[in-house]
């Protein structure tokens, strides 16, 4: 059932080349919709009780190298399961009359990220890592902006080099397997049992660090976010920002925390410190773009720094507080570059100086954007708030400083999301004569298509407890293993100071 | 006189090629020359004979020649890898070089002398391998007489290839000066017997040996040649050198190292290491500037042999293990990558220019998914096989406790992103004017594309499927 998951993307993928063109959108959304309600009918045996995992399938794949093909299922990747089936669904129809190709490389996309989340084995883990990239370089390279091809060749780049020294991590965790266990294994319920000395868990934590933080991004790893985001096409560029980034955070919370967790406190401060830099840095020039589409990219720069934040606290509530963001940011995040991809279109420009008048010529439009805009800026009663303040209060609890520090993010996203929205949607555009679109209006297919988005920051935003619920449970875990090397560790300094 | 025994089973796939050699240039003379194409058939006919009586020979290892032949599991390996490039090299050849019996003779001769230098167990035959592998190499560097760049590659090629054959031998009348034998076994006994004249004749001849097969394997700073004499070969010639070459010299170098000096006693394994680092990052610094396709492979199969010494570096059963593996790898990924090369080429030689790459994929989509595969598995993109080749020698690596090793591994596949990627990148990007490649391509190209693909898509998912065979091929060599 698990695997059904990442083939049946797969199948939808290899069926796209054998049907006519024109068939290809539908039968593109209708694979993602099949995929979105696979990953609904899987929440009940997340929670089946037994090992770390609710459901977990495993078979040797490579059974001289110790390499399993295991997949598993728990609440945490439950929710960002459903969160990548849902935002590809809204993502992969949204622009009508692409070419087969496109269908092709979004349900890859689609497969390898579910792959990443569901991977139990970190052998299979790092092949879907990799693999996600090539989907995601070919439908930048192949259907973006004026300068698309730099722009995919600095992500494809940026996105493979730190990979490997995650693979030399990956190497190194299955010798030490090898030694304490006997056997090889890159299995990751069975690497919880190592014990290994502090001085390698730190450069193991540090291979899987630089690769998570490249792929967030985290300052100072962000510089191919701004071309890559800007020059791809908007529901691509949804997906890089929804979905692939949570490949990363997850990668923080299933693997670096509780398979390193006295490295992950030797290293908390330093993660602390490039989250509370990215939460100002991206505000800061989010406020300065004229770029519309950069204004949300740098906005999510700053706002999953955020959820950096609560993982680099390291305590129940911040953990907690960064995956019902992750959750979040993924939903609205997805809206508002969708939303933004059809104002650009309707506007002819993407340069804030030059747009205007969206409110009295495509009000539904205006309308939905003004509810992304909200619920992004972290307006309480939206979806954004629930995760903002739990972040907030996890990481006052442990740090006070660097909550003070990252509240000021929040009166900023305020001020860049409002002046986004009043130039995009006041007053009128200075060149209202040259062009106006034919349509100014948002279509039908369209709205039908964010609609479960917007409802569910109305929803998420009023009663947010359901991700809380489902994470529970592996959070726990994550919290008890990080919280066991702490404990570990004070014992052993108040010995030393003891003697 | 006592003569050795020889038993024809120890040497059964080099006599079906000499056989089938020496059948082409005798049919050769009576054909009209322009069906020449059949000598080529002729010659592929022979090289798939001879790779199905290897499955034959597994069962039991052969020994001939009073002992300097054996055909044992790493050498009927390492036979699989040269035999495959050899037909990849009749196979594109069939198009790109006037067909003949000359062509067809040299490629089997050659192909004859890299199984003879896997196969020996004892200096003179080692030799006698290195030598007939050589000689038509020379040869057909130079087989476009009406390029100049071809007899440039000829002329350098074989100045260099003299020189280190040289080097080899002198390399090896120290080894014999030293311990007074010829057989590899031998040498290691009286070794570790301490019945050797003076360490440091031993020490000299290991490193002399060891240079006389860098040149062959294109090791820095023995690698001077290789990119004049790829770029000049005729293509199929280059992917015949840059694999069934390589190939051969690998597994020579294994089993002098491993079987007749031992490193506790011999050290070798620093120097191993550190032309291994020396090679992954030059091959890789150097490939990033080239414009040229051909040379871009010829810096990036220097570096490919840099990873491939690293597992010998690792000094231990899964690092030869990983070395053989690796090999089968670069066997696929770069005969396809080569074979694109030559059907995009053709005879005239434009279509080695990158930039010529440009819009590929709107011209010729198929050959342009396949290059993309291919560099991306050079890359070691999972997953294609150049992954699972890549990490198995990091695990060896890693296992042997050459971090730093892995380090550089990593650094050097890093680099090697920018320029396997840009080509890529180029292929897929639209231009109105660009350079129209040859449309035409044989069909032959097309075969040997497809086979390399499926071998690097197939292993790249389940590469269990000969690790448990190459696995065989280590035990060969450690005697288990």
């Amino acid at each position: 059932m698990l695997e059904l998951l990442f083939f049946l993307p797969v199948a939808g993928a290899l069926l796209l080349l054998l049907l006519p063109e024109r068939a290809a959108r539908g039968t593109a959304f209708a694979v993602a919709l099949l995929t979105l309600g696979v990953s609904l009918a899987l929440i009940p045996s997340a929670f089946a009780a037994g090992g770390s995992y609710g459901a977990l399938s495993s078979v040797t794949w490579i059974a001289a190298w110790g390499v399993h093909w295991a997949l598993g299922l728990d609440g945490l990747s439950l929710v960002l399961t459903i969160l990548t089936a849902l935002v590809t669904t809204v993502a992969i129809a949204w622009t009508p009359s692409r070419a087969r190709t496109y269908y092709v490389l979004f349900l890859l996309l689609e497969a390898f990220s579910l792959g990443t989340f569901l991977a139990a084995d970190l052998f299979v883990f790092y092949i879907f890592w990799e693999a996600m990239i090539i989907p995601a370089y070919l439908l930048i390279a192949g259907y973006g902006g004026a300068r698309r091809a730099r722009a995919a060749l600095k992500f494809l780049i940026y996105s493979l080099a730190p990979s490997l020294l995650m693979l030399v991590a990956i190497v190194a965790l299955g010798y030490e397997a090898f030694l304490q266990f006997g056997a090889w294994t890159f299995s990751i319920p069975a690497l919880q049992h190592l014990v290994l000395p502090t001085s390698v868990q730190m450069w193991i934590f540090a291979g899987f660090a630089v690769a998570f933080l490249v792929k967030i991004p985290a300052f100072p790893f962000h510089s191919w976010m701004p071309e890559a985001y800007a020059e791809a096409p908007a529901p691509v560029t949804a997906m890089l920002s929804a979905v692939l980034s949570k490949t990363a955070l997850y990668g923080f919370l299933r693997i670096a925390l509780p398979l390193m967790p006295v490295a992950a406190h030797r290293f908390a401060p330093v993660l602390g410190v490039l989250a509370l830099i990215s939460i100002l840095y991206g505000a800061i020039v989010a406020l300065a773009q004229r770029d519309g589409k950069l204004v949300i990219g740098y906005s999510s720069l700053s706002h999953l720094g955020l959820v950096l934040l609560g993982i680099a606290a390291l305590s129940y509530t911040g953990l907690e507080g960064a995956v019902l963001q992750m959750v979040n940011h993924g939903i609205y995040a997805a809206a508002l570059f969708l939303l933004f991809g059809v104002v650009e279109e309707r506007l002819g420009t993407r340069d804030l100086q030059e747009m205007g008048g969206l409110e009295a010529r495509g009000p539904i439009l205006a309308g939905l954007f003004l509810i992304a805009v909200l619920t992004a800026l972290g307006l309480p009663g939206l979806q954004g708030f629930a995760g903002e303040i739990t972040v907030l209060s996890g990481v006052y609890l442990v740090q006070p400083i660097w909550a003070w520090i990252a509240v000021i993010s929040v009166i900023l996203a305020a001020a860049y999301f409002i002046r986004l929205f009043q130039k995009v949607a006041h007053g009128t555009p200075p060149s209202a004569d040259a062009s106006p679109a034919e349509r100014p209006e948002i279509s039908g297919i369209q709205i039908a298509l964010v609609a479960p988005l917007i409802l569910l920051m109305f929803v998420l935003g009023l009663y947010p407890n359901p991700v809380p619920n489902a994470v529970s449970r592996p959070l726990r875990s994550v919290t008890h293993s990080v919280g066991a090397a702490s404990a570990a560790r004070t014992t052993a300094t108040t010995e030393v100071a003891g003697k | 006189m006592n003569f050795p025994v020889i038993n024809p089973l120890s040497v059964l796939p080099e006599i079906i090629l000499l056989t089938t050699s020496v059948l082409a240039l005798f049919v050769a003379l009576f054909l009209p020359e322009r069906r020449g194409q059949i000598l080529n058939y002729l010659g592929i006919v022979g090289v798939l004979a001879s790779i199905a009586v290897l499955p034959m020979l597994w069962a039991k290892v052969q020994v001939g020649f009073g002992g300097a032949i054996v055909a044992d599991h790493l050498s009927l390996a390492i036979d699989a890898a040269v035999l495959i490039s050899a037909l990849a090299a009749l196979l594109l050849g069939l198009r790109e070089v006037e067909p003949g019996a000359d062509y067809v003779a040299l490629v089997l001769w050659a192909s004859l002398g890299m199984m003879v230098l896997t196969s020996a167990v004892e200096l003179l035959s080692i030799f006698l391998g290195l030598e007939v592998l050589s000689l038509p190499l020379y040869v057909l560097a130079g087989f476009r007489r009406d390029r100049t760049t071809s007899k440039e590659a000829a002329m350098k090629y074989l100045l260099m290839g003299a020189f280190s054959s040289g080097i080899f031998l002198y390399g090896l009348a120290f080894l014999y000066g030293a311990t007074g034998q010829v057989s590899l076994a031998g040498i290691q006994t009286a070794i570790l017997q301490n019945f050797t004249v003076h360490p440091l004749f031993l020490e000299l001849g290991a490193a002399l040996v060891i240079v006389g097969l860098a040149f062959k394997l294109a090791l820095v700073p023995f690698h001077q040649w290789v990119p004049d004499v790829y770029e000049g070969s005729p293509t199929p010639v280059t992917a015949f050198m840059s694999v069934g070459t390589k190939a051969a010299a690998f597994g020579a170098l294994v089993r002098i190292l491993t079987v007749a000096l031992p490193a506790g006693l011999v050290h070798w394994q620093p120097v191993i290491a550190f032309i291994a680092v020396l090679t992954l990052l030059f091959g890789n610094l150097a490939a990033l500037r080239q414009t040229n396709m051909k040379r871009m492979l010829a810096y990036s199969g220097i570096a490919q042999a840099g990873y491939l010494v690293v597992a010998i570096a690792a000094n231990s059963q899964m690092g030869i293990g990983a070395g053989m593996f690796y090999l089968v790898a670069y066997a696929f990924m770069n005969l396809g990558a080569f074979a694109v090369v030559s059907a995009l080429s053709g005879q005239n030689e434009e279509g080695a220019d990158i930039a010529s790459y440009r819009g590929l994929v709107y011209r010729r989509p198929w050959l342009a998914v396949a290059m993309s595969m291919f560099l991306l598995a050079l890359a070691s993109i999972p997953p294609l096989v150049g992954f699972p080749g890549k990490f198995y020698i990091l695990r060896a690596a890693v296992a042997s406790g050459g971090m730093l090793l892995a380090i550089a591994i990593v650094i050097g596949t890093m680099i090697s992103l920018y320029y396997y990627l840009r080509p890529i990148l180029l292929m897929f990007t639209h231009s109105e004017d660009a350079t129209e490649l040859a449309t035409t391509s044989h069909w032959t190209a097309h075969v040997t594309v497809g086979v390399m693909l499926a071998g690097t898509v197939v292993l790249g998912v389940l590469p269990g499927l000969v690790t448990g065979v190459l696995q065989h091929a280590v035990h060969a060599i450690y005697g288990l």
